[in-house]
């Protein structure tokens, strides 16, 4: 958006939001600023990147000492470590959470949301994303969806626990482990609305790349980085409808129990 | 509320760490401002490539010499030797890439470290060298997939040829039960909704369906060597997966339909167990199992190798403990072990 202004309007100067006074909030919370989104995407990233780093250290003393006590286990997992011996719901419930944070939160977003904001504007020749806006609702929606994936920890009945490939019946139904419950339907809306946030950013990258390169800047000198955005946010866009697909129905399947996969 | 405040001092503490070094770097008078990397930053991360690249191949080299042991032994099953050859020479091919392109990125990064005055050649591109490298890769690759399609194409076709013996494996939270298909070797029709436990019938099967009586309902699987099984794997209630790790073999049990593999044992219990490796495993095993008993630890009896069936899809809380063991013995053995069990007619209440 701030691109098409400045194409438009170049005996607008004093009219240009780019040259308004920023405040706190809106250089740093709420920026649309392509650099800063990424470096938020880092921070976040990086931040549940240690979450799912602590919880595979977790896992991995229980399974290099089976069944000993630890005080850290009672520390940190409460009513799921009696004793200091690891439950074996939870064993399963950190390998699932620590499996989805790594690979959705610190992968996809840590990983591909920091380098393409970052690195897209500028090996193209682009002055910022082609929508700043949709930029920044990207990553807050991510913000979102790891609040709520950390939330769905502390569920009564455990966090969802049937791997992070979910597979139903055991991620669907409540009486096969309970973390298919209130846990389960957390992370079904968790990554929802981590699609959400994921969509609007491909489509954002992609967008960029057809549109904003400069002069001169055909595809076929593009960098490679580029090439490996763009061809990611495409495949991501199309794999995104399975994947909605398949949150849908499990959600659908615990809530009514039935299922449009079993027959 | 003890995590919260573990958590909270634990981050508060690496808080306090992050500011004490700023205000120390701070402090430094630092004759070098400039942020951009000298000659000295060059060479130090220059020798940090080169000692990385000791110390990943130093450990690759550790990791064989300890940890080649604890793989599995020898393929128990005909079509074990050619899937293990096939890992084999994947890796193989695998090994020798990393070990020349670790060495030429991690070498050549040391060596063209920067230093004031070098200039960097500007190559912009071979077109000659790009097809090279990019079609040797394909060659192999394809070459492996294809031997990998080919050899999955012989392993799944399931086929009545060779007289096999069919057998259900049942899954369920948290056990497995074996269904022998009885004198006819056919296995009688089975459901989930015909499961009725106040009259015997755990399995679901149909007692009207003539094939079904003679059903023999296990708890341990026996099978005759070099006869080919059948498997037919059903679930009562979610995934789960038959893990027959020293037969190569693993299907997954899904409900609401049937799966099968098929597979024959080549070596017997007692052969696989006067294996030196497998003697040198259980030696392993039992002399950590000693030093256990000393301590009046639990899972401390001395351990006899025997075949096993694992659970390999996440089903629950004691999916680790889904087991059932497997017994490969001459026809002799296995007929006088079929000939004590009762079959399905036998053991069901009747109404």
């Amino acid at each position: 958006m701030s691109a098409n202004a400045h194409a438009h309007s170049e005996d607008h100067h004093e009219d240009h939001g780019h040259h308004h006074k920023e405040t706190f909030v809106t250089k740093y919370i709420f920026s649309q600023d392509h650099k800063m989104i990424a470096k938020q995407y880092l921070i976040t990233g990086l931040i549940m990147g240690f979450i799912g780093i602590a919880m595979s250290l977790l896992f991995r003393m229980q399974i290099a000492w089976p069944g000993q006590s630890f005080p850290v286990f009672e520390a940190l997992l409460g009513k799921w470590a009696p004793d200091g011996v690891m439950d074996a719901d939870i064993y399963l419930a950190l390998v699932t959470i620590h499996g989805t944070i790594m690979v959705f939160f610190v992968l996809t977003a840590g990983l591909s949301g920091t380098f393409s904001n970052l690195l897209i504007p500028l090996q193209i020749g682009a002055r910022d994303m082609a929508s700043g806006f949709l930029n920044m609702v990207s990553y807050w929606l991510f913000f979102l969806s790891s609040f709520i994936m950390i939330m769905s920890l502390f569920v009564e009945a455990g966090p969802a626990a049937a791997g992070w490939t979910v597979y139903p019946p055991l991620s669907a139904l409540p009486m096969a482990q309970p973390g298919s419950g209130m846990g389960m339907t957390l992370w079904l809306v968790s990554m929802a609305i981590f699609i959400a946030s994921s969509l609007l950013g491909s489509l954002n990258y992609i967008v960029t790349v057809i549109n904003l390169r400069t002069k001169g800047m055909s595809m076929t000198r593009l960098p490679l980085t580029i090439w490996a955005f763009f061809c990611n946010s495409y495949y991501w866009c199309y794999f995104i409808s399975c994947i909605i697909f398949s949150r849908l129905t499990t959600y659908h399947g615990q809530k009514f129990w039935y299922f449009f996969l079993l027959i | 509320m003890t995590a919260f405040l573990t958590i909270g001092v634990l981050v508060l503490v690496a808080i306090a760490i992050w500011q004490m070094t700023k205000i120390f770097e701070l402090s430094q008078i630092k004759k070098d401002a400039s942020q951009i990397a000298n000659d000295n930053d060059n060479k130090y991360n220059g020798y940090l490539m080169f000692v990385f690249l000791v110390f990943i191949y130093g450990i690759t080299i550790f990791s064989f010499y300890k940890y080649t042991k604890i793989l599995l032994p020898k393929a128990a099953s005909a079509h074990g030797a050619d899937y293990d050859n096939l890992m084999l020479v994947s890796f193989v091919i695998i090994f020798i890439v990393q070990t020349i392109t670790q060495a030429l990125l991690h070498y050549f990064a040391y060596k063209y470290r920067g230093r004031k005055g070098q200039k960097a050649l500007y190559y912009a591109d071979n077109n000659k060298l790009e097809v090279i490298w990019t079609m040797i890769p394909v060659v192999v690759l394809a070459g492996l997939i294809l031997w990998g399609l080919y050899s999955w194409v012989n392993i799944m076709d399931v086929n009545d040829q060779d007289d096999p013996i069919v057998v259900e494996l049942y899954a369920q939270q948290f056990n497995w039960t074996a269904r022998y298909a009885g004198e006819d070797n056919v296995l009688g029709e089975a459901n989930v909704r015909l499961i009725d436990i106040d009259n015997v019938n755990v399995l679901g099967l149909d007692t009207s369906d003539s094939y079904a009586s003679d059903d023999v309902i296990v708890k341990e699987l026996h099978l005759p060597v070099g006869r080919k099984v059948n498997f037919k794997m059903r679930s009562q209630d979610v995934l789960h997966s038959a893990y027959m790790p020293h037969f190569r073999a693993q299907m997954n049990c899904v409900p609401g339909m049937i799966t099968q593999f098929s597979y024959t044992p080549i070596y017997t219990t007692e052969e696989m167990r006067q294996d030196p490796d497998v003697m040198e495993k259980v030696k392993r095993t039992n002399t950590i199992r000693a030093e256990r008993a000393l301590n009046d630890e639990p899972n401390s009896d001395p351990w006899e190798f025997d075949y096993i069936l694992l659970c390999n899809k996440i089903c629950g809380k004691s999916h680790y403990n889904m087991q059932m063991k497997i017994i490969v013995e001459t026809q002799e053995e296995y007929d006088a072990w079929m000939a004590e069990q009762k079959t399905f007619a036998q053991t069901v209440v009747s109404n």
